[in-house]
């Protein structure tokens, strides 16, 4: 499979895997689970497409492929839309609060939203290879902080009170804060 | 394919330009999209009040701890085009180094106009040279596009894009392939490379006759001298040049674009010039279309240039106010043999020829018309097909009968071959 097509490829299938993460299981989420799947798989899709459509830049798609990007390009003015993607990792981000409460399975979702957001940006044509290098250090440094919002939600609290909700998130977000600025980049 | 018009390189004063662009920094779809996702799973933390969806704030709070605020507001793009003159289907080189970047990263794109097709797209630029190609698929003067230079911050958290338009490049049909420059007429007494009935200082071996006072010694024949007892020399052809006037039939453009009457003609019209002025023979050049233009018959490389200019000047179709079918005398010394592209679609051209004809102009047509009239396979339409190649057959022939031979010529093969078994002919015919 060429570069280009293949990075495509892995980035649909990031997408398609934090969907089904989020949703599963899809049981007692009711119709606003359904309608958020549907949603996120549709921006996904649509991701993709629009990736394909911008191949044109890329070296190395296949013919067939590149006449299919040419005639999505200039059709469909809609697929060009650079949102697809946030608005892909919103309904999955939505999707997830639907379920009772799961640090673990959350703290992982992100992960894997977070890697799913980096190969779109790999797979955008004129972002240099050495530049998305940069980012996944961003990426490698966000996974402890990420692993202490999920260790922060899952200490018991004292209480079962709004207000010891509420510390929990604050505990969280000075804790990834913090660690955000420490960090030595 | 013969060489470029212009040679790349620095020697062959093809300037450089530059350009300071000034940069808009905006935040980079990426960032933008770690934001959106940081304020989603932070706000439904709030709503849900459930800390583990903080977690989805932490890589765009990293980015935030990552940015470096100072960024060049303007940078500078040196770039140099390869060749401005080129052939149909030649690559030309875009040499393009950058300055004042920083240690940000930059990108450089080449976003080709129509007509155009971007061999290297883009790469890296740097203070080194980054080289991008395109190539120009169809005669005329282009615009090659505009080159993008895109930058982005350390960690890719803001980008930033500027924009040039390349200079014209100025794409010359491409020559077709006519190897053999024949005597189609009455040849002009001026020393040339044609070799000619009468004797003279040429290379071609004439005849053989008795040695006279003044002959060289160097021609005398000895194997004759030995046989006939007297003194023989050999003699040689005269070498003389030709006027070659090419008409090329613009009032009707039929075809697929790329491959087009037009464009065959253009080729057709370049291939036999340039071998003709290789001979050192005249080579003219009369455009019928929209409206009149010629360029008298000249000699030589200058020559040459002047008839690749002239042809992109032509303006296909017909004006009823301006459009003259008939050639003016200036364009057409006397004794100059016709090469003349056409359809034979419209009758006003054919006029034309048979107007040549008559005032004594050894005349060839090059039916450049690849096209058949579409249609399906009912009964009627084939009929039509029939009536319209029978018509064509009828014109073909009667041209012929006035001593006009038309051979047709489909834009790729070698030219060569038709116009060599008309030209004897026509060159017997003048005896």
């Amino acid at each position: 499979m060429e570069p280009g097509l293949r990075r495509i490829a892995v980035t649909a299938l990031l997408g398609a895997a934090c969907t089904v993460w989020s949703a599963l299981p899809l049981r007692g989420t009711g119709a606003p689970g359904g309608l958020l799947v549907v949603v996120a798989g549709v921006c996904v899709v649509g991701g993709a497409l629009r990736l394909l459509a911008r191949g044109a830049l890329v070296t190395g798609l296949p013919p067939f492929l590149t006449t299919w990007s040419a005639v999505l390009g200039a059709g469909r003015s809609m697929l060009q839309w650079t949102g697809w993607e946030s608005l892909a990792v919103v309904s999955v981000v939505a999707l997830e609060t639907l379920h009772r409460s799961r640090p673990w399975h959350t703290g992982l979702l992100a992960l894997v939203v977070v890697c799913y957001l980096l190969a779109v940006y790999q797979s955008e044509p004129p972002v240099p290879a050495a530049l998305v290098r940069g980012e996944a250090r961003v990426l490698v440094v966000s996974l402890p902080l990420i692993a202490v919002a999920t260790g922060v939600a899952m200490v018991p609290t004292a209480g079962s009170g709004a207000t010891s909700g509420w510390l929990e998130i604050i505990a969280a977000l000075a804790a990834i804060t913090a660690g955000a600025l420490a960090l030595p980049l | 394919m013969p060489a470029s018009p212009q040679r790349p390189g620095p020697s062959t004063g093809v300037p450089a330009a530059s350009v300071e662009l000034r940069l808009g920094w905006r935040v980079s779809a990426h960032a933008r999209r770690l934001f959106y996702l940081a304020l989603a799973g932070f706000g439904l933390a709030i709503v849900t009040r459930r800390a583990e969806l903080v977690a989805f704030a932490a890589p765009a709070l990293v980015l935030l701890g990552a940015w470096r605020a100072p960024r060049p507001p303007t940078v500078r793009t040196n770039f140099r085009l390869s060749a401005r003159r080129v052939y149909e289907g030649e690559q030309v080189a875009v040499e393009v180094t950058l300055e004042g970047h920083d240690d940000h990263w930059a990108e450089v794109l080449l976003h080709p106009s129509d007509g155009v097709r971007a061999v290297r797209g883009g790469g890296r630029a740097g203070p080194d040279a980054t080289v991008l190609a395109f190539q120009v698929d169809h005669w005329g003067r282009r615009a090659p596009g505009v080159m993008e230079v895109v930058m982005w911050d350390r960690y890719g958290m803001f980008e930033c894009h500027g924009f040039t338009p390349l200079p014209q490049v100025v794409c010359y049909p491409r020559p077709a392939q006519h190897r053999r420059a024949l005597a189609l007429g009455r040849l002009a007494n001026r020393s040339g490379d044609h070799p000619a009935r009468s004797a003279g200082e040429g290379v071609e071996f004439n005849g053989v006759r008795q040695y006279a006072a003044g002959d060289r010694q160097r021609s005398i024949n000895w194997a004759a001298t030995t046989r006939r007892g007297r003194l023989q020399v050999n003699t040689f052809a005269a070498e003389r040049s030709q006027d070659i006037v090419v008409i090329v039939d613009a009032i009707s453009d039929i075809g697929q674009p790329g491959s087009t009457s037009l464009d065959c003609s253009l080729r057709g019209a370049l291939g036999v010039s340039r071998t003709y002025l290789d001979a050192r023979d005249r080579v003219g050049i009369v455009f019928i279309g929209k409206r009149l233009a010629w360029l008298p018959p000249g000699m030589g490389n200058r020559q040459f240039f002047r008839l690749m200019e002239g042809m992109l000047e032509v303006v296909p179709g017909w004006s009823p106010d301006e459009g003259v079918t008939r050639v003016p005398r200036a364009a057409l010394p006397p004794g100059a043999s016709v090469i003349a592209f056409s359809t034979l679609v419209d009758t006003r051209f054919v006029e034309t020829l048979r107007d040549l004809r008559q005032r004594s102009f050894s005349v060839v047509v090059v039916d450049v018309l690849g096209a058949v009239p579409g249609g399906g396979n009912a009964r009627l339409d084939k009929l039509a097909r029939r009536i319209w190649r029978m018509e064509r057959q009828a014109l073909t022939f009667s041209l012929g009968e006035l001593g006009i031979p038309v051979v047709a010529w489909d834009g790729e093969e070698p030219l060569v071959l038709p116009a060599q078994r008309h030209a004897r002919q026509v060159a017997w015919s003048r005896g």
